[in-house]
């Protein structure tokens, strides 16, 4: 292969000696530089086409898994993400624990204050569960309305009720601000434990029944499943 | 001469030629099968028409091209310079996306190309 320089060179030398060929060297190696950087700017553009689309492509993968509202992820997200973790722990034997959470009288707090007050407490709730010692592992979801699920991978039905504890008291204590007014929500929390033979239902229904408990007899409090 | 219409596939832009202000678009993502095959017939009606009209407009808004449609754009842009030289008056407006940061930067690119007036205008949404 003759590089480029060399066929410059080549030209200089053809004009130098009087070639009758020169003129035509000449426009056969420009003819061959042109092509080259077409060439290299033909590739370069080519890629930045692919990584525009491999953008768009996480976006989209993001949207998919993303709920609108509070930026978390969506209950379908959810659900694959504990479908994951439940065969790991089949295959491992290994510990973990789910917290179920819903908001309470939220309904009435739409009623009262209106749906941009409900809709920030639904964001608020997430920042505040995040602050409240989750690790790296554990995920959560928002999987109804104004219900959240919690995974808590490694974490058996103890240290689960203990991280639910943490997160009550802290939603309890956090104002969020709205309209220039401070609003305070609490919420109910069910913690249940993966049993062997659970499935992604029997597990969280385990939790949902916890909550609902915690609910009926008084709400702003953590309930176990037995 | 016809003024030439390709309707616009999932893979392939539309076509499509206004003689009343001699513009001819090029609109949607290009990444056919065979580009070579696609663009050949756009690009042999292109030297017909220049042959007959003293100026023609290329408007184009694409979005994404492979490579090999990179490179027909590129064809395309030669026979409008080659016809510039001749002394008819081609000139492109090349519209970009401007959610994404790179689109007119690659607009440059391509405007680089060619010496005749290139026009790089954001894709209205």
């Amino acid at each position: 292969m003759i590089k480029l320089k060399d066929m410059h060179t080549l030209v200089e030398r053809a004009v130098s000696e009087n070639n009758p060929l020169a003129p035509d060297i000449e426009k056969i190696v420009n003819h061959y530089a042109k092509l080259n950087r077409r060439f290299d700017k033909i590739v370069s553009l080519s890629d930045s086409y692919q990584s525009q689309l491999r953008d768009l492509n996480l976006r989209l993968e993001l949207l998919a898994h993303t709920d609108s509202l509070t930026g978390i992820n969506n209950r379908g997200h959810f659900m694959d993400l504990l479908s994951a973790e439940l065969d790991r722990n089949r295959r491992h034997e290994r510990v973990f624990s789910v917290l179920m959470l819903d908001l309470d009288h939220f309904k009435s707090v739409n009623d009262t204050y209106g749906h941009a007050v409900g809709d920030e407490a639904l964001r608020t709730l997430p920042r505040v569960i995040q602050a409240s010692r989750l690790r790296k592992s554990d995920f959560l979801g928002r999987i109804g309305g104004e219900e959240f699920a919690i995974a808590l991978p490694e974490t058996g039905i103890r240290g689960a009720f203990e991280v639910a504890e943490k997160i009550r008291a802290n939603l309890e204590r956090t104002a969020f601000i709205f309209g220039g007014e401070e609003h305070f929500m609490t919420a109910s929390i069910g913690v249940s434990e993966y049993r062997h033979g659970d499935t992604e239902d029997t597990l969280l229904q385990r939790a949902d029944h916890a909550m609902y408990r915690a609910k009926e007899t008084g709400r702003n409090r953590v309930c176990l499943s037995d | 001469m016809e003024p030439i219409y390709i309707k616009a596939t999932s893979s392939s832009p539309e076509i499509n030629f206004e003689p009343d202000n001699n513009v001819l678009r090029i609109i949607g993502e290009s990444y056919p099968e065979n580009s070579f095959d696609f663009y050949a017939p756009v690009i042999s009606w292109l030297k017909a028409t220049l042959q007959e009209l003293p100026e023609l407009t290329l408007d184009i808004a694409v979005t994404y091209m492979n490579s090999s449609s990179t490179k027909c754009a590129f064809d395309i842009m030669d026979v409008l310079e080659e016809a510039h030289w001749r002394g008819i008056k081609t000139s492109i407006i090349w519209r970009y996306d401007r959610e994404n940061e790179r689109s007119y930067e690659m607009a440059e690119d391509f405007r680089e190309e060619v010496t005749f007036p290139f026009e790089i205008e954001a894709l209205s949404t």
